[in-house]
């Protein structure tokens, strides 16, 4: 066992465009790695973190991907290497999207945020202790989720897993969830636009390792793009976690609805930090339909929101969020009635 | 040389407590390194390059640990990293020697038996920090595993695995009887089983408390070079004396040849210690720094990494209290029994005894009878010295027991106290059948009563405070009576002034954290008379140009800074004469005061300071010695009332409120015990909800050869092993000092560091228990998922809790 503060030595890329980018991904075949704030891929680095240690860095952090537009029509683009402060602090972003400000507001600590950048909140690393600890786990070239029978309190999936029980750790991309975000993704073949959610699917095997996102080795986000909010609709975000700084969801709740009147036409529910990646709360938005926002369709909603659970029974055991879940529910759709 | 052994001090005409003072207790005052760390001036033992010390280059050193809790060593091959050029180090390289670290003596680097995850294995030195990792990958080490024991009362049966010979009671074997252990505290006053049969209300239950790390800023380390046969060493050290002691013996050099300094020593730099919590008094990196820095004819330096110093640093120990107390229906406290099992992990000594004399101080009971017993397991390396030694986890166990021994009675908990803590009309260790030096209560717990509004805020036991919406807030209540730091006399220190004026301090002590770089520097102008420190010069923590002043730990640092009025006094001796000349008075009339020197038979006979220092052909010095008094009884005395809000649907606490009364003695630097009160009081939070170190279930099911593959704690770092953020703060503190003199100290000061911390976990528990019905919580840390426990369970009883369910939701 061993691991030190500094950093181990490393080839150093930096590309002038995207394209350059990605040929460089491509050139070192799996040795390198995209670093645009650098807040998580130094870390995993620092503490020699196996699999995610790579021998050539991309520093995509000069290239022009720093940008928010929104426009009515066309709705928000977020350039890739936009600091998670721009999304909590742009104007637009908290009148037409205040669930993508709040959650971005919450997004670890002001140092973090002014640091981590957008696409690297979407497709970071789970947080889990193992993979962090270096333990032999699937994500880290081994055969075993130490998860499951392991202290599963707070980074394992309450709503089972394959591979993998590791939770997707973003708070952003909850919120880009909920309202129907796409991606740009830039390869050796050009730039391909795809829904976040073929972009999380969880867990993906590419070049035969496990992962959380699809990214091949030789591509990188390069946009988000959200659609213009629906008419009449309101958003809202709850994380719940342990400090109120820092910390990862241990539940979190992102809600768009879509109101006729006090009644919900539409409702968008995807939940945070408890699956292996975003999980939409496919009850819970077919029951709120149609109901509008009191104590109790509130507390049926959360109920509804956790159906299908199955935390693990095994290790410590995680039912507890389970509950905070509900919790995270509640307080989401209570800020919007 | 003046020096004394008694409780009265050279400063004893300044004891009452109309004094008039310019410096002490003045709340102007502010730390005078505050600019320079806030603005990153101060240069750590972290910071130091070859330049500061003179060298062309440095090279950098890391330890390989074990990954097993329990195992043999069955091989080690350093050959491939000293084939690329690193230097290497393992046990048999080593002097002969062992060190002793507050715990059963060790070698620096294992030499068999692994005792804990993450024990020192190997070392090796590397040309640059970045390739320390490379190094520490080409050393092999095969081990054999062992079966292990992380839990005290299973390694105190017969078939546990044995850690040491003689047994895993440090001190002694296990027996059946355990009044036979050498190691065990017991004590017994009265008759306990009589008394509780007569008692009209007993309660009986077990508390657990957790092992937590320091998680200082900077962490432990150190960097050594040789100059011929001497050894200079900058250490992020809290007694560079003991290090000395500790490195002569080892290499049986004289001490003369070893030089320790915190960081770069000398002036205000001795200072900057990145924060020191307990375990800075001594370690293994030291040594090994030295040797590998013989071996590579180089500066090195070994600074631990967050994970190495987690894993391998000394710990706040988990105690498992079984407890049953006993009452008359009036309240009166009639019985106290307790059993304390210490898990003082691998290689933790004798420990507990705080714990033990907290509870008999703290209330007043005829019969106690209270058994301490310390036990080796594999769950970590050194249950030893952190903040508060065994009395934070102590004083959880008693007043989460006595709140609930309360509510039996119905009666309000600060009644039940006030009837039955010490006061100052029984202020005697009923034990040790020493006086107290000074007692804050019962004035602290009337205190802060007052500023927390508790008698219209109180509503019963399991009733909050109020209900809004989800949230909830409830009130709790503790009190402190606390051992202090073993005193290790005596206390040297020197003041000089120079014929400009300037005064220089030199004191062996450092400033951890505690404000102690204002704190010396202020007793020893006040002592000269001085309105400012403008031209008063610190030097500190440097074996080179300061004397033992005994170590910054145990609260103590106030106190052993008395010997500056010690040295102040020979100062005099030496300088007084030649200004008595040039005042044509008696140098026995001439006193300090006010910038000047004057006749206190006639004040207005009198010289500026400057004036006089320039009388002086040369500097003078005055050397002072202070021995502490151990006919009395150091105790922390104090109470703390807080409020706590809790979200029924989301878990989620919060200390809204918090009211802390401590028995300062006479304040000498009042921003900076302020502030001691404060930060203690944050770090409680820590305590009470978040900081835990988390050993890895998963070893439970899969013990296999090379695995783990790192270490044995699942959150070694600063994101998982949670501290308090400012956002954890308390809405509202109240830091109120009780200045009740205790006359050992300089200007009836008392020391305070540590205490601020006593007591605050459980204050905040005790809250949310009256927040959540009445639950009652028998573990720390209380994590959220015990807090949705405890919620779970009220929900469960809401006919008998109050109203508020997630159900009641309100928009």
């Amino acid at each position: 066992m061993s691991s030190n503060n500094e950093v181990p030595k490393f080839g150093l890329l930096v590309p002038s465009t995207t394209e350059q980018a990605v040929s460089l991904l491509t050139q070192y075949g799996g040795q390198a790695k995209i670093m645009s704030g650098g807040t998580d891929l130094l870390y995993t680095m620092k503490n020699g973190v196996k699999y995610k240690t790579p021998e050539y860095v991309v520093d995509i952090s000069g290239l022009p991907l720093n940008y928010i537009n929104y426009d009515a029509t066309d709705g928000l683009r977020i350039g890739a290497t936009t600091p998670i402060a721009s999304i909590a602090s742009d104007p637009n972003i908290a009148q037409y999207y205040p669930v993508l400000n709040q959650a971005a507001n919450t997004v670890a600590a002001p140092q973090l945020r002014n640091q981590g950048t957008a696409a690297g909140d979407v497709i970071q690393d789970t947080w889990c202790w193992y993979l962090r600890n270096n333990y032999p786990c699937w994500q880290n070239g081994g055969n075993v989720c130490f998860g499951v029978l392991g202290d599963n309190r707070y980074y394992q999936s309450i709503f089972g897993g394959r591979l993998t029980y590791a939770v997707n750790p973003g708070d952003t991309p909850v919120a880009y969830f909920a309202l129907n975000a796409d991606v740009a993704v830039q390869g050796p073949g050009g730039t391909t636009n795809m829904p976040i959610s073929q972009l999380l699917p969880g867990e993906a095997i590419v070049d035969g390792k496990v992962k959380e996102n699809s990214l091949q080795h030789n591509e990188m986000v390069t946009e988000i793009h959200v659609p213009p909010p629906p008419a009449n609709s309101k958003s809202s975000w709850y994380k719940v976690r342990a400090r109120q700084s820092f910390d990862f969801a241990l539940a979190s709740a992102a809600v768009v609805l879509t109101f006729n009147g006090s009644t919900i036409s539409h409702a968008s529910l995807v939940l945070g930090g408890v699956d292996v990646a975003p999980h939409r709360a496919t009850a819970a938005e077919s029951y709120l339909v149609g109901q509008s926002l009191t104590p109790s369709t509130i507390q049926e909603a959360a109920v509804k929101a956790v159906e299908g659970a199955a935390p693990l029974t095994t290790g410590t055991g995680n039912s507890f969020r389970v509950f905070l879940t509900q919790g995270a529910v509640t307080k989401a759709l209570t800020l919007l009635s | 040389m003046s020096s004394s052994s008694s409780s009265q001090s050279s400063g004893e005409n300044n004891l009452s407590t109309n004094a008039k003072f310019a410096l002490v207790g003045n709340p102007a005052v502010t730390r005078r390194d505050l600019y320079a760390k806030i603005t990153g001036q101060r240069k750590y033992t972290q910071d130091i390059v070859p330049s500061d010390i003179g060298a062309s280059s440095m090279w950098y050193a890391g330890f390989l640990v074990a990954p097993h809790p329990h195992a043999i060593v069955t091989s080690i091959d350093t050959s491939e990293a000293q084939n690329a050029g690193y230097v290497t180090l393992v046990e048999s390289d080593l002097p002969v020697g062992s060190l002793f670290s507050g715990g059963r003596a060790y070698p620096p680097l294992v030499s068999g038996e692994v005792l804990y995850a993450g024990q020192p294995v190997a070392a090796v030195a590397a040309p640059s920090a970045n390739e320390v990792v490379d190094a520490l990958s080409k050393i092999k080490v095969e081990y054999e595993l062992l079966p292990y024991v992380f839990d005290a009362q299973e390694a105190l049966q017969a078939d546990a695995p044995q850690l040491w010979p003689g047994g895993n009671v440090p001190g002694g074997g296990i027996s059946e009887n355990r009044q036979a252990i050498s190691a065990e505290v017991n004590v017994s006053l009265g008759d306990v089983a009589t008394a509780l049969q007569n008692s009209d209300v007993v309660y009986e239950d077990t508390f657990v408390t957790t092992v937590q790390q320091h998680f200082e800023i900077l962490p432990r380390g150190a960097i050594a070079y040789w100059s011929g046969g001497q050894l200079t060493v900058h250490a992020t050290t809290q007694w560079a004396w003991l290090v000395q002691i500790i490195l002569a013996n080892y290499f049986a050099i004289p001490l003369s040849d070893v030089i320790v300094t915190t960081s770069l020593g000398g002036y205000e730099d001795g200072g900057a210690l990145g924060n020191g919590l307990g375990n800075k008094t001594s370690g293994e990196e030291y040594v090994l720094a030295a040797v590998l820095a013989k071996k590579v004819g180089a500066p090195v330096k070994f600074i631990h990494t967050r994970m190495t110093h987690a894993l391998t640093t000394t710990n706040r120990w988990p105690i498992t209290a079984k407890i049953k107390l006993g009452a008359m229906s009036d309240g009166t406290l009639t019985a106290i029994d307790a059993v304390y099992y210490c898990n003082v992990g691998g290689r933790g000594g004798a420990q507990g005894s705080d714990a033990v004399s907290d509870l008999y101080n703290t209330y007043v009971c005829p019969n106690v009878s209270i058994s301490s017993i310390p036990v080796n397991t594999n769950k970590f390396a050194l249950g030893a010295f952190m903040r508060s030694v065994g009395e934070e986890q102590g004083h959880f166990i008693m007043e989460s027991a006595m709140d609930e021994l309360a509510q039996k009675l119905n009666m309000d908990p600060t009644a039940f106290r006030l009837k039955n803590m010490r006061t100052s009309a029984n202020a005697v260790d009923p034990v040790a059948k020493k006086p107290y030096t000074t007692i804050a209560q019962p004035q602290s717990l009337q205190a802060v009563m007052s500023a927390s509004n508790w008698t219209s805020k109180w509503k019963g036991w399991g009733i909050p405070t109020s209900v809004n919406g989800t949230k909830r807030t409830g009130i709790g209540v503790s009190i402190q009576n606390a051992a202090k730091g073993a005193p290790i006399p005596p206390s040297t220190s020197q003041v000089q002034v120079d014929p400009d004026g300037t005064v220089t301090v030199y004191i062996g002590l450092t400033d951890h954290g505690a404000g102690g770089n204002t704190t010396f520097p202020l007793i020893a102008a006040e002592a000269l008379g001085l309105t400012s420190m403008d031209n008063v010069k610190l030097i500190q923590s440097d074996t080179r140009y300061t004397t033992n002043s005994s170590v910054t730990a145990g609260s103590q640092s106030t106190h052993n800074s008395h010997s500056l009025l010690y040295a102040v006094e020979d100062l005099k001796s030496q300088w007084f004469p030649t200004v008595a000349q040039s005042l044509g008075a008696s140098a026995d009339n001439l006193v300090f005061g006010n910038d000047t020197i004057y006749d206190k038979t006639n004040p207005s006979n009198s010289i500026s300071f400057k004036n006089a220092a320039a009388l002086l052909k040369s500097s003078v010095k005055g050397f002072g010695v202070w021995q502490i008094p151990e006919d009395v009884a150091y105790r922390s005395t104090g109470a703390r009332i807080a409020e706590v809000e809790v979200d029924v649907v989301t878990g989620e606490v919060h200390v809204v409120s918090h009211s802390f009364a401590l028995g300062l003695g006479r304040t000498i630097f009042y921003k900076g015990a302020m502030h001691q009160m404060m930060g203690g009081s944050v770090m409680g939070v820590g305590s009470a909800f978040y900081e835990e170190i988390i050993p890895d279930p998963s070893q439970d099911v899969t013990p296999k050869p090379g695995y783990p593959t790192s270490g044995s704690f699942l959150n070694p770092n600063y994101h998982d092993y949670e501290i308090p953020t400012i956002m954890e703060n308390p809405d509202t503190a109240d830091a109120i000092p009780v200045q009740n003199i205790d006359p050992t100290g300089p200007f009836g000061a008392t020391g305070i560091g540590e205490n601020t911390i006593i007591g605050a976990d459980v204050t905040y528990t005790n809250a949310l228990s009256n927040a959540l019905g009445g639950y009652r919580f028998k573990k720390t840390p209380v994590r959220i998922e015990d807090v949705v426990a405890a919620i779970q369970a009220m929900n469960g009883n809401a006919g008998a809790a109050p109203s508020t369910t997630s159900s009641s939701t309100t928009s």
